[in-house]
């Protein structure tokens, strides 16, 4: 609520993260995963004695480096910038809280990238055991840069006792940071196995390649067997609220009426289901018939279930940034008796700056950008236009007035944040709401 | 209309360590990134410039010497990533109520960076991939020279949008104008005397640095091949020398597109802030001249002491630029004034570990030295 609000048409803010994101994930992921897969894929061919399956592995190691050196990491400080544009207030109370955990991060990351480079440049230059080495070192690293960041990711979600002691440890060793980095780990040898098989696909030696193609498939039994134990885990531990909204969802969703966080439940499942079906079928069963074509409809399938996990952790997270201290637009739990007793507009400096004429309908906007645009857009993603429909005004008023957070029964708890307003600025946003069929068609 | 109507508010959490501290964490940080990102702002224009001068002719110095400055590009671009985070994060703990609203009035050029430069970066591997081939007769030096150029340009964008933001979240008279110009984050922020020798001042540095460190390569080259070497040394030094002389008077313009009261600050030998400026321009001197000299000499001890010595001018002048930051910011904002709680423990746990990751790079540089037993092998 402090700084000015980045519009961004259609897709909203919320989808800039989101799609950065997504590409981001899936690519480090691969970046630890795709460690342990050189270390062992290394091992073996000096087990095996195989010259063909070691010029596999080095081959293999380019595009490790290409991928995620360089989309990797730029793609993680595109997460960062689009963040802070989006939203700013939670961004700088997680840098503020955890500035030094992130330094951490940063050693850690020096060391994964520096040993990267060491590894890929010294293939053929030093002795076996310590090219071996360093491919385990790597691998460590790069677990350790991910056992930081997991502690502020699960954090936004599960911040445990961090709210009442503003410790860092609290914040960080949270409910859902030892499950959540178990699940995580055995998808990023899922992935490590899904690239993997791209590059193995493209061996011309079809023994070699029937081999690889099915040593590759191998990496997806983790998940296979412990993803389910992993994330019923993982779930038992996400705050309650959060998890009723996904059961009525999956109950209703007979009737057709089933919630965001079910559809993203499902279509994990479902996309999860089709990789795991589809490894054993495919490159385990039938590896001589898997080709590098079938390869790429492979990761596109893994890309679709990593977007939809990571929508799924994200949805389980409204209405908050970080749990029970700030929302979603910014307001901190804590603002909004204030700000209903004092008014928004008068609070929120861009809001105010802003807006200079200050008739109804331009506060009524002022409030809709900065309270409802961390996840709707007018006439896009979650349109208001849509779902406002035929509403007049009064029927919004009290759709506002029922998510007072002192009302126990607001269905819409555990997905949206309560109005942070007087009464006279709820009737200006419905008003605005109201008018938004009207005006812009 | 009072600027801090619409100056953000620092969030109700204090800061996690003493103000010095963090603040030594910025300035460091982005010394350990300025470093590596001259050399590839530098050294992408230098040897696509000497891959085009020396196309006809793939047997001379110059076209090795290319050679050796584009192979190395690819590792200090990933250097310069790695690196920027550290003052990423400081600058967003300390000044973010200016930078998060300056970056988000230019929204859309600023999250373009990210485009710039995977596309930058991977023009650096395609040249060593494809464009470098085993047989040199193959190779096409337009093609390498036109690559280097666009990743070239393309980081010249990136330091521009860079110049750009850093300078606009000095301005909040400025924002309110840009933001009703557009709130979708379609503003860059060009009016501002400071932009053009600013951004002039850090580029010319940036050719300045890659060149000397086309010289530092050639110390390293010396050994196995004396002429190259020596070629390498001479060329760098020389460049390094004729374009740092020139900073002299860019700096001086930019010095002069400052506030009246910050140019009187700087000048005035009084205090910190004015005594690192003069050691700057000391220290530019001396690095200058023994650059003349291990131009004339091609001594990779001369070339050394110039290097070392332009470290040393690099520092002051990224304290320079945090001195000047940090006056820009005062009327604006405090962060002096933020609570602080030190998380001691992170805090011990973070130096550790820093200690430990050196132990440990150390150790790396040791272990992946071409091993003569294994290249026997």
């Amino acid at each position: 609520m402090n700084y000015p609000i980045w519009i961004v048409p259609q897709i909203g803010g919320p989808w800039v993260i989101g799609i950065i994101a997504i590409i981001h994930i899936f690519l480090s992921h691969f970046a630890v995963g795709g460690g342990a897969f050189l270390a062992v894929a290394e091992w073996l061919a000096y087990k095996r004695n195989d010259s063909r399956l070691y010029d596999y592995v080095k081959s293999h190691s380019r595009f490790f480096i290409l991928v995620t050196t360089v989309a990797g990491a730029s793609t993680g400080v595109a997460i960062w910038f689009s963040i802070s544009l989006v939203s700013p207030d939670g961004t700088a109370s997680l840098i503020q809280s955890f500035t030094l955990a992130w330094a951490l991060e940063y050693l850690f990351f020096v060391g994964e990238l520096a040993t990267a480079f060491a590894y890929y440049y010294s293939w053929d230059k030093i002795s076996k055991e310590n090219h071996l080495l360093l491919a385990k070192w790597y691998f460590a690293m790069s677990v350790m840069t991910l056992a930081v960041i997991n502690g502020i990711l699960t954090f936004m979600l599960t911040p445990g006792r961090w709210v009442e002691t503003r410790y860092w440890l609290d914040g960080v060793l949270n409910e859902t940071y030892l499950p959540s980095l178990v699940i995580r780990l055995l998808i990023m040898f899922a992935i490590a196995g899904m690239y993997a098989l791209v590059t193995a696909t493209r061996i011309k030696d079809e023994e070699l390649r029937v081999y690889v193609v099915k040593f590759c498939a191998k990496w997806l039994l983790p998940v296979f067997f412990l993803g389910p134990i992993a994330s019923f885990w993982y779930l038992s531990q996400v705050p309650q609220v959060t998890l009723e909204t996904i059961f009525t969802g999956i109950q209703s969703s007979g009737v057709g009426n089933f919630s965001v966080l079910a559809r993203a439940l499902y279509l994990s499942l479902v996309f999860s289901g089709t990789i795991i079906v589809f490894a054993y079928f495919g490159p385990y069963l039938n590896p001589k018939g898997f080709t590098f074509k079938i390869a790429l409809l492979f990761m596109l399938c893994g890309f679709i279930a990593t977007g939809s996990t990571e929508w799924m952790r994200e949805m389980l997270r409204k209405p908050y940034v970080v749990y029970n201290y700030m929302y979603s637009n910014g307001i901190r739990k804590s603002q909004v008796e204030e700000l209903r007793e004092k008014g928004f507009l008068t609070q929120a400096k861009w809001a105010n700056a802003t807006n200079p004429v200050k008739t109804d309908t331009t506060c009524g906007e002022k409030l809709f950008q900065y309270q409802c645009m961390a996840c709707h857009t007018v006439d896009g993603y979650r349109s208001m236009k849509r779902l406002i429909g035929e509403r007049d005004e009064d029927s919004i008023v009290s759709f506002l007035k029922m998510m007072d957070p002192k009302n126990k029964e607001n269905p819409y708890k555990g997905i949206m944040p309560p109005f942070a307003g007087t009464e006279n600025e709820a009737k200006m946003l419905a008003k605005y709401l109201a008018g938004i069929n009207k005006t812009n068609n | 209309m009072e600027l801090s109507s619409i100056i953000p508010n620092y969030q109700p959490l204090p800061l996690p360590a003493p103000l010095w501290l963090l603040t030594t964490l910025l300035i460091l940080g982005f010394y350990l990134h300025v470093l590596p990102m001259n050399v590839i702002l530098g050294g992408t224009f230098l040897s696509s410039f000497m891959f085009f001068k020396s196309a006809h002719d793939k047997n001379s110095r110059m076209y090795e010497a290319a050679k050796t400055m584009a192979s190395i590009l690819p590792v200090f671009v990933s250097f310069t990533i790695t690196q920027g985070i550290v003052p990423l994060l400081f600058l967003q703990l300390l000044y973010g109520p200016m930078f998060y609203t300056s970056s988000i009035i230019m929204a859309v050029p600023w999250i373009g960076i990210i485009a710039l430069l995977i596309v930058a970066y991977y023009g650096c591997y395609f040249v060593i991939y494809r464009l470098f081939k085993q047989d040199q007769a193959q190779e096409n030096a337009g093609a390498i020279g036109l690559v280097l150029l666009i990743s070239c340009v393309l980081f010249m964008l990136i330091g521009f949008t860079f110049s750009s933001n850093m300078l606009l979240m000095t301005h909040p008279e400025k924002w309110l104008e840009y933001y009703n110009h557009s709130s979708n984050g379609l503003n860059f922020h060009l009016n501002d005397p400071q932009l053009i020798p600013r951004y002039l001042h850090f580029f010319l540095s940036a050719i300045a640095v890659a060149s000397l460190f086309m010289g530092y390569l050639g110390t390293r080259k010396i050994a196995n091949d004396h002429e190259q070497g020596t070629w390498m040394i001479k060329k760098g030094a020389s460049l390094f020398s004729i374009i740092t002389s020139l900073q002299i008077g860019v700096g001086f313009f930019f010095l002069f597109s400052l506030p009246r009261d910050l140019v009187r600050q700087f000048m005035s030998g009084e205090g910190l802030m004015s005594w690192i400026f003069f050691a700057s321009l000391a220290l530019s001197a001396v690095s200058i001249i023994l650059g003349y000299t291990a131009a004339s000499s091609g001594n990779p001890k001369h070339l050394r002491a110039t290097f070392h010595t332009t470290l040393l001018v690099i520092l002051t002048m990224v304290l320079n630029r945090h001195f000047l930051r940090e006056a820009l910011l005062s009327p604006y904002i405090k962060p002096e004034t933020l609570k602080i709680q030190p998380q001691w423990d992170l805090l011990g746990i973070f130096i550790l570990s820093a200690v430990g990751l050196i132990v440990y790079l150390v150790w790396l540089v040791k272990v992946s030295k071409p091993d003569v037993v294994a290249e026997a092998e």
